[in-house]
């Protein structure tokens, strides 16, 4: 038997997409497009169907702009219960091959599968099984990869879809992974990828074949980690499920069903935003953060980020999205309308500490609050209680960001 | 073919060791059929609009016939097929 790991990385078709058409069948065969909510035409295409891919309609852009690139596309709202119904099920398929399931978003998963061989047989027999029992029992399709690490499997189950298994192994990776745009590589984004260009690279056999020493000289020890994911030598292990990751940050990005332009509007969503972010601070048991990051996303899809610290630590929302504010002013976005905005924290002070002294009043009472509107959440939702200045927008303020924001990919690499 | 999911009563045995079998389908015309056996319990997708129902086959009238539940929403449906 090979002793090489035995990788998958299973990856769902479409998933929000076909999920939708689990539910309405009769939209098989039409271009349709997953959006936020559709009042005022102003929902977001959030995922695709195949055919809707085909016409050039994008994730991100607004609903009215996909509809002229595909005149007869449909939008159907998301559903997240439905998905993550559909994502369990599919898991606890995975669950009957291996116990070394790692999530990665709603939609794909790592599978070691090397100590599974014995009882279900090789990787790609593994995988062919696992393809055709959530099929079978689901309705839906993955494309599974299959080779001896994570980021090759991950670089196979894009190679065929839908409803595929492909495999790339020691025999063929210099056929197959290695031909690949080196922006294929996970965590190459355009940025690296033009970086990389401007070296000449262009495919993942250019980096693997660079010289390591340079390829560190040019992008730092994130040069050394490309390489070895190019030359197949990642060594990062699948987790185990419910396996928890030491947390560095937490955060939480939404879309807002509109653009939206005012001061006071971005700051209400900040709110929404930092008080989601202070709840599963909270939950964490990680203390207060020192540092916030926010991403903000403008109409034009262009991305925008920014980091500053908190005056001390801190998991207040209030000062969380205070300080977030302070950094949207000083970030360069020229009056855009925004699309989405994100907030995440990090630099924990760690677990509790017992000084009674060192903490202001005023801070006991903000977190008392704090405590006392979780457990209401906790007991009547997270509907049930909300800041009064989110009020100012029903819609925004029904978003359940918390409790409907299950979908937020942690890095592979860290 | 076109597929019409028709949401059915149904009479239920619970089970004392767990598990559900449907012993009857009363259609809305007020026949009743009496299920014989149910040979397999799976879950499998329908034709028509359903997240992972689960896929009883009966034996109804000496002949096999698939009767569906949905969990999410405690509901027994047949796909009447117009041809």
């Amino acid at each position: 038997m090979n002793t090489k790991r035995c990788i998958l990385h299973s990856d769902l078709n479409n998933f929000y997409a076909s999920v939708e058409m689990l539910k309405s069948p009769a939209l098989r065969g039409v271009p349709i497009a997953v959006t936020g909510s559709m009042k005022d035409r102003h929902g977001v295409v959030l995922a695709k169907n195949m055919l809707a891919k085909r016409a050039g309609v994008q994730t991100g852009e607004v609903f009215w702009q996909a509809k002229r690139k595909c005149p007869d596309l449909v939008a159907v709202p998301a559903d997240f219960p439905a998905y993550v119904r559909v994502s369990q099920a599919v898991r606890k398929i995975y669950a009957r091959y291996t116990d070394r399931i790692e999530p990665f978003g709603i939609d794909e998963c790592w599978l070691d599968v090397t100590g599974s061989r014995l009882l279900f047989g090789e990787g790609p027999a593994i995988a062919e099984s696992i393809r055709e029992t959530v099929l079978k029992e689901c309705g839906v399709t993955v494309s599974v990869g299959v080779s001896w690490n994570k980021i090759f499997a991950k670089l196979a189950s894009d190679m065929k879809k839908p409803n595929a298994v492909s495999v790339i192994s020691p025999e063929n990776y210099k056929e197959t992974a290695w031909k690949l745009p080196a922006s294929d590589l996970l965590y190459v984004g355009k940025a690296t990828a033009r970086k990389l260009s401007l070296l000449g690279i262009a495919t993942i056999g250019d980096i693997a074949r660079y010289d390591e020493g340079k390829l560190i000289q040019e992008l730092g020890k994130w040069g050394k980690v490309l390489y070895e994911y190019a030359n197949g030598s990642d060594s990062s292990p699948v987790k185990e499920m419910g396996e928890t990751r030491e947390v560095k940050s937490v955060g939480n990005s939404l879309t807002c069903y509109r653009d939206l332009e005012e001061e006071d509007e971005i700051y209400m969503l900040f709110l929404l935003l930092a008080d989601s972010v202070a709840a599963r601070l909270l939950e964490s048991g990680m203390g207060r953060a020192r540092t916030v990051k926010i991403v903000v996303t403008d109409r034009d899809l262009g991305r925008f980020g920014k980091q500053g610290q908190l005056e001390g630590p801190s998991r207040n929302a209030k000062e969380i999205a205070d300080c977030a504010m302070k950094l949207f002013r000083a970030l360069e976005t020229k009056g855009k309308p925004i699309r989405a905005l994100g907030i995440s924290v990090c630099e924990f002070s760690g677990a509790e500490q017992l000084d009674m002294f060192g903490r202001t009043e005023r801070e006991d009472r903000l977190e008392r609050a704090d405590g006392a509107v979780a457990k209401i959440r906790e007991k009547y939702g997270n509907g049930a209680i909300k800041r009064a200045t989110v009020l100012k927008d029903e819609r925004l303020s029904e978003m359940d960001i918390k409790g409907a924001h299950i979908i937020h990919p942690e890095g592979h690499h860290d | 073919m076109q597929y019409e999911k028709v949401c059915v009563e149904v009479a239920a045995k619970f089970l004392r060791d767990g598990g559900m079998r449907p012993t009857a389908l009363f259609w809305d015309d007020g026949r009743k059929f009496a299920v014989e056996r149910v040979k397999y319990i799976e879950p499998a997708p329908s034709h028509v609009s359903s997240v992972l129902p689960v896929r009883y086959t009966c034996l109804i009238e000496g002949r096999e016939k698939y009767l569906w539940f949905e969990p999410e929403e405690l509901r027994w449906f047949v796909e009447v097929i117009h041809p």
